[in-house]
């Protein structure tokens, strides 16, 4: 097969066509139309493609009527030799914006499998892929993982053209570059890599290259794939990748320096290198007025904490750390706990997991019911382990809460923040607040130690890039974003004239 | 890597493990302690009462409302030769691990106070769960009896002598300063004294019978130490001297005649107040002059008489000076004079300025500070007087 597929195109027609039946074998949707040029009916043709794949009213249309039936029309009475056939068809015979030709086996082979529609012409050694490709894919909509309620509503889809096509529209500068990959033995996956060119670490996209470039596999179905393939700690729980589905995020993350992976077949894009603090940020934060963007992030951040750590907070002080809750407060606590059968540690652990339980039910339940299990999950779960006096009420509050959290930011930063989560909950069940300390600060040192394509991970804070802290916890009004990061870059990069700040019109003018 | 990460692993799983929940305490395991009581029993033994909170009395929501009122503390007493030892025999009568981390007060009773308190503050020093900051004090009667008044307002007597001391309207003193006093040359302790009162001549209580619920606790003077022992005690209008003179911060009222119509009252509210003590020599003899500066707003006049001009300003002011300077003179007269104990710091004042000659004086000190006189200014100032300057039917 790999013989074949190595092989050259003949000059007859017949055993061409011969070949790639050979290749594809049992390919069933793969059609063969054979014609003859209207011009001069000596010289056979063939058309082959894949059926739903390549787009039938301009395979009919433009390739098919027009060398069949409106060739001569155009030129009248003209004679076409054999020879003269190929170019004579390629200068006037198609109606395909996208024209390629090719002589090897294995690129027809292909371009067929990928959509295109191949003319082979008697005589002729050579094919002409014509890029009429056309299938069902699904129409851009609202980004179902990220929604916001200021900014653009469109997210990305399965098809990686119609994806660069939305980036494409965002910066429409020469600057921005999509290369082309193929990976994937047996899925050929397309995979393009986008940067603008002038701003992005040219090390980066190196980088970057070189990394996808050493993967070798049988299918990528999925950008997860490539993260896992390329990823700079593989065993490290906090993801040094960021993926998204909307197209602005991915413009700005670009126009910040990084680079994009996009994978054909799905609608999230993989940016590099990615920060800690990235998770954190959504692309609304830039929409919004810097004043309530900047507030709410404190939110987003005292929320993230609170997600990693408030359970085993509360575990470390109701089971060892009496003295640090206010005595009103205490008894109150008591009272609930009197009637709790468990330790305080198992009754957050095992609520932490139905949590999870239901999170995970909510996600892949059938769309219908959902609603009346998280109803069922929630609130009878949750009232009747409390009335049965299996947990208390402020377990619950604190279960509840935690969870909550950790939906105020990135999905992928708050899978890794619960996993923790359980792992901090164990170290403070069984060592108190110091077992949470060591475990807090082993998390810390090892997001110290991350990195991500060569950036420190949680950069812009360790290592301190001051310049960069106007878009960490606090966002700066857009008039005073006067550079780029330079954690992502390596060095500054002006974003922006000075001088922006709007005032008002002097007044009596 | 792989060698790096597993010893860590194993330093993990062996720490957690091993330690098996070491010093882990449930909540439903303990029993908080809210106020300690000690008392000197009739065999001369330590008798520690603790109020311990009973924590379905303090739930909120269904359980809380119905049914019978339940006792949201229990108090439990037991006798020893040492604090430790009387709490050991108190593990016997309570079914849950005694946790002192949340206790308020720490109330002695008289008799274990005139014996001497060194060997009883020493366990809560020492031990690891008492706080420093929780609030001395003095109870007159046993303070077993004191913390087995309940209270109406607070669900414990603790929380409730707990909430009056920080009030600081009597003379509020922390374990830690106790302590500290104790410690200190130039200085004898005085902490604030409770007790326990029959109101049974209050009327329209009815809802409340039985004569428990007629008992209250309330803030009772201060009570004087010699080094440990309690020598004596100062009424509620001194205390006030001492507050001035310790210079803590007072917030109160005084009450004064207006100028003009001497039957007729003048409440000041104190904002702030600074004292200052200045230690010197007269012939060789110690001589301290105390500066008070006290701002305050009138708040109160039952005269008629238009205070808003400067003569009967300077007029109130003086009043108002003379009338702190009484009481400061009458808690100078009394614990000086009376009980010769020096529980304002004075000691302390002459051991900063004069330190070669304090090194001589200070085993008789109590002695020489009798001797000693005292210098009492009182600057007083009247800030405000609302815009009620001319009241209806004031005169013109």
């Amino acid at each position: 097969m790999e013989l074949l597929e190595n092989q050259v195109l003949k000059k007859d027609l017949e055993n061409n066509i011969k070949l790639i039946k050979i290749i594809l074998d049992k390919c069933s949707d793969v059609i063969y139309r054979e014609f003859v040029f209207a011009q001069n009916e000596q010289i056979k043709l063939a058309l082959i493609y894949t059926d739903g794949l390549a787009d039938k009213g301009q395979v009919s249309d433009q390739i098919m009527r027009a060398l069949a039936l409106e060739v001569p029309m155009a030129v009248p009475g003209r004679v076409i030799t054999k020879a003269q056939a190929l170019e004579f068809i390629k200068e006037r015979g198609l109606c395909i914006h996208q024209i390629k030709e090719t002589n090897k086996v294995g690129e027809v082979v292909h371009a067929i499998l990928s959509g295109d529609t191949v003319l082979l012409v008697d005589g002729h050694d050579t094919a002409i892929i014509n890029g009429a490709r056309g299938w069902e894919s699904r129409p851009i909509t609202d980004p179902e993982a990220e929604p916001t309620v200021r900014g653009p509503r469109e997210s990305f889809v399965e098809s990686i053209r119609v994806n660069t096509s939305l980036l494409r529209r965002k910066i429409k500068s020469p600057k921005l570059k999509i290369e082309s990959f193929r990976i994937g033995r047996l899925s050929a996956t397309d995979v393009a890599i986008a940067y603008i060119d002038g701003v992005a670490n040219d090390q980066v996209v190196k980088e970057v290259k070189k990394r996808l470039e050493r993967i070798k596999i049988d299918a990528i179905l999925e950008t997860g794939y490539i993260e896992e393939l390329i990823e700079d700690e593989p065993w490290s729980p906090f993801p040094t990748i960021n993926h998204t589905e909307k197209p602005d995020r991915v413009a700005a993350m670009l126009l910040e320096g990084r680079v994009a992976i996009f994978v054909d077949g799905t609608p999230f894009v993989l940016t590099v290198p990615s920060l800690l603090v990235e998770f954190l940020h959504a692309s609304e934060d830039y929409y919004e007025r810097f004043i309530f963007t900047s507030a709410v992030r404190v939110i987003r951040y005292l929320a993230a904490f609170a997600s990693l750590i408030l359970p085993s907070l509360y575990i470390a002080i109701v089971s060892y750390h009496h003295e640090l809750l206010p005595t009103a407060l205490l008894l109150s606590v008591a009272a609930q706990r009197e009637r709790v059968p468990y330790p305080a540690f198992f009754e957050v652990f095992s609520m932490e997991l139905v949590f999870e339980v239901l999170r995970e039910a909510g996600i892949r339940l059938p769309r219908p019911i959902g609603q009346a299990i998280s109803i069922v999950g929630a609130l009878v779960l949750g009232d009747s382990a409390v009335r049965a006096g299996f947990v208390a009420e402020a377990t619950i509050i604190v279960v509840a809460f935690t969870g909550i959290s950790s939906f105020t930011f990135h999905y992928s930063a708050s899978i890794s923040f619960r996993l923790l989560r359980f792992f901090l909950m164990i170290l403070s069940g069984t060592l108190g607040l110091f077992g949470l300390t060591a475990g807090v600060s082993a998390i810390c040192i090892h997001l110290c130690g991350l990195r991500s394509f060569g950036v420190p991970y949680l950069s812009p804070v360790v290592p301190t890039a001051y310049s960069d802290l106007k878009d960490v916890v606090l966002r700066a009004p857009w008039w005073a974003m006067l550079t780029n990061p330079r954690s992502v870059l390596g060095n500054n990069k002006k974003r922006e004239a000075y001088g922006l700040k709007p005032t008002p019109p002097e007044s009596g003018k | 890597m792989k060698k790096k990460i597993a010893p860590i692993i194993w330093m993990i799983i062996i720490a957690t493990i091993l330690s098996g929940c070491w010093s882990r305490k449930e909540l439903n395991e303990v029993a908080i302690v809210l106020g300690t009581g000690i008392d000197l029993n009739k065999e001369g033994h330590i008798r520690l009462t603790v109020q311990v909170a009973v924590p379905t009395a303090f739930a909120t929501g269904e359980e809380g409302k119905g049914g019978q009122k339940e006792a949201a503390s229990m108090e439990v007493s037991a006798d020893g030769a040492t604090i430790e030892e009387a709490e050991r025999h108190l593990a016997m009568k309570i079914p849950r691990e005694i946790y002192w981390g949340h206790c308020v007060a720490l109330i002695i009773g008289e008799n274990m106070a005139k014996k001497g308190v060194r060997m009883i503050t020493d366990f809560f020093e020492r031990d690891r769960e008492p706080r420093e900051t929780m609030w001395v004090m003095v109870a007159k009667g046993t303070a077993e009896d004191f913390l087995k008044t309940s209270s109406i307002l607070e669900k414990t007597s603790s929380q409730a002598v707990g909430l009056l001391t920080r009030m600081k309207t009597g003379y509020s003193v922390k374990l830690m300063d106790f302590t500290e006093m104790l410690a200190e040359d130039g200085i004898q302790p005085a902490v604030t004294g409770v007790r326990v009162i029959n109101e049974n001549h209050v009327t329209g209580e009815s809802q409340h019978s039985g004569a428990e619920n007629k008992r209250r606790v309330e803030i009772s003077g201060t009570a004087l130490f010699r080094e440990d022992r309690l020598v004596g005690w100062l009424e509620a209008d001194e205390t006030r001297g001492l507050l001035w003179l310790k210079g803590e911060p007072v917030e109160g009222v005084i009450t004064v005649p207006t100028p003009e119509e001497p039957n007729k009252m003048v409440s000041i509210k104190i904002k702030r107040g600074s004292t200052k003590i200045y230690a010197g020599h007269i012939n060789d003899a110690p001589y301290f002059t105390v500066k008070i500066r006290v701002e305050g707003d009138m708040i109160e006049q039952q005269g008629r008489e238009n205070l808003a001009t400067p003569e009967r300003m300077n007029a109130l002011e003086e009043k108002m000076a003379y009338e702190i300077r009484k009481r400061v003179e009458l808690a100078l007269y009394r614990a000086r004079n009376i009980y010769g104990v020096d529980v304002f710091g004075f000691g302390q004042v002459y051991h900063r300025r004069f330190k070669s000659e304090w090194r001589n004086i200070k085993d008789s000190w109590d002695d020489i500070f009798r001797q000693a006189k005292v210098d009492i200014q009182v600057e007083a100032h009247i800030r405000e007087i609302g815009l009620l300057t001319r009241r209806p039917g004031t005169e013109k």
